[in-house]
């Protein structure tokens, strides 16, 4: 695993050279298809060396890592156009993929609170420094607050774990149980902020809307996803104590889900609209992973992998309009049917993904969800069907409202989708359904 | 001068490159570490016959 540390590390000199851009990228996808070659297939941690080590769960996300922040310099090619510190923005996306690379891999608990946190300041000055509006500020404050509130208690959990079973290896988690309400409260609020839960998600829709489409990219395809992934890795040794107050987190996120993407229904901003679908989306994982049953480990696996994906891509398609049009207004951005009509085959490619239609990982992670949220509780079909319908409908709604109607008459000039859009947009809606092809891998981690 | 668009800009790639080989280089020197402690546990020390290959490379 060293391998591929010591390549990122080595590609930060090249950040601050001139004209790297495109090579930076290219750089990427070597260490992505390397990667790739490892073909980590096992629920054990292979590769170990120097407390790093992947099995198939990190193998997954250090993979939908990689991918996003290729796609993430793909998608900033204004900033090199107008060499808006495009170095720094460099050196910032490969500093976050350092972090999120090391978080996934480390197997040691305090490694992994640190790698976790650290990951947060260049988000934050993904937002601080390309955003678009003085409101940024206070959105990165709330980001800052919001997740380093909670992330104290995880700090002193993990201390007082290794002082209670001197242990801080992941793996060795599986062999303790420790039945203690702070120490769950502690533990796994941090990660619910993180991913977000409802009540504590305020602050995505804020760093959303102030954020880069990069900002919003790798938050909606990443960060999110840490969340999940130290649930994942810590409910291991926090089961008896989850299975009584597990009904708590997952009404909230049913209930809370219902509400959202009611709410969406109420956004005029097509940034804001799409981060409110990914807390909807988040809610069923965090019930998904709170019940802790095999289908619900499973499918909020992949859908964590499916939404990274898909909502990365709709960012990417709300800043195609952002860009022509300089609104995410919906009331703007109509009728865009006739001005990009091969652009609106990617809406609708991507919305009808986001709605959990065929072929994509998406379905077949709301299948495992619901599947393993009915042997739950039979009520739960009650909010699953809701969250199910409504979602279809914000995703058809945003469609909708964008691509039919009249256009916008205060247009001055326009130009069409061009070719490295069409491509980004594609690297998105590949993998997310052609890898439900052979979704087994994702299926025996567990 | 370009073949297919690779230019002489691409000898940059050596460098990410170079830090695989360094990085595979810490990567094998921790394996070899890790193989003082190969077929010598309690678990799976016993299944190992003397004379035998070691159970991983």
């Amino acid at each position: 695993m060293m391998k591929f540390l010591m390549m990122m590390i080595f590609m930060i000199p090249l950040c601050f050279m001139k004209n790297m851009f495109w090579m930076v990228q290219m750089m990427l996808m070597l260490m992505m298809f390397m990667f790739m070659n490892l073909g980590v297939k096992l629920n054990l941690f292979c590769n170990l060396s120097y407390m790093m080590s992947c099995d198939i769960m990190s193998y997954g996300l250090i993979l939908l890592s990689i991918w996003i922040s290729i796609l993430m310099i793909m998608a900033s090619e204004n900033l090199y156009k107008m060499d808006y510190y495009v170095n720094f923005f460099l050196f910032n996306v490969i500093f976050l993929l350092i972090m999120l690379y090391l978080t996934f891999s480390t197997l040691n608990m305090f490694m992994f609170y640190l790698f976790f946190e650290g990951s947060l300041i260049p988000t934050l000055l993904l937002i601080i420094g390309w955003g678009y509006q003085p409101e940024r500020i206070q959105a990165g404050m709330y980001l800052l607050f919001y997740t380093l509130f909670v992330s104290l208690p995880l700090l002193i959990g993990i201390f007082y774990m290794n002082n209670e079973m001197n242990c801080m290896i992941i793996y060795f988690l599986k062999f303790f149980n420790l039945n203690n309400y702070l120490l769950y409260i502690s533990m796994i609020l941090a990660f619910l902020v993180k991913m977000p839960m409802y009540f504590v998600h305020l602050w995505l829709p804020k760093a959303h809307v102030e954020a880069p489409v990069s900002g919003s990219m790798i938050l909606a395809g990443i960060m999110l996803k840490l969340g999940g992934y130290g649930l994942l890795r810590l409910m291991i040794f926090l089961q008896e104590i989850n299975m009584k107050l597990n009904y708590i987190w997952i009404v909230i996120s049913l209930v809370g889900g219902f509400y959202i993407s009611l709410k969406c229904f109420c956004q005029i901003d097509i940034k804001s609209l799409i981060a409110y679908s990914s807390v909807a989306h988040m809610s069923i994982v965090i019930s998904g992973i709170m019940i802790m049953n095999y289908w619900g480990f499973i499918g909020s696996y992949i859908l964590m992998i499916g939404h990274g994906l898909c909502s990365s891509g709709m960012f990417c398609l709300a800043n195609i309009s952002y860009e022509r049009l300089h609104s995410r207004s919906l009331y703007i951005n109509k009728g865009m049917m006739n001005f990009m009509p091969s652009m609106s085959l990617w809406w609708f490619l991507l919305m009808s993904s986001n709605m959990a239609a065929p072929p994509s990982l998406n379905l077949m992670g709301e299948i495992s969800l619901i599947n393993s949220l009915m042997s739950w509780s039979w009520i739960s079909m009650l909010m699953l069907m809701l969250i199910s319908f409504f979602s279809a409908g914000y995703s058809l709604y945003l469609y909708s409202f964008i691509q039919h109607g009249n256009y916008y008459s205060g247009i001055y000039s326009y130009y069409t989708g061009v070719s490295r859009e069409y491509l980004m947009l594609m690297l998105h809606w590949l993998p997310l359904n052609i890898l439900v092809l052979k979704i087994d891998y994702s299926m025996i981690w567990f | 001068m370009a073949i297919f668009g690779i230019t002489t800009r691409y000898v940059w790639f050596a460098v990410p490159i170079g830090g695989y080989l360094v990085g595979k280089y810490l990567d094998d020197q921790e394996t070899l570490r890790m193989t003082n402690f190969r077929d010598k546990s309690m678990l799976y020390g016993g299944k190992v016959k003397p004379g035998d290959p070691p159970s991983w490379p």
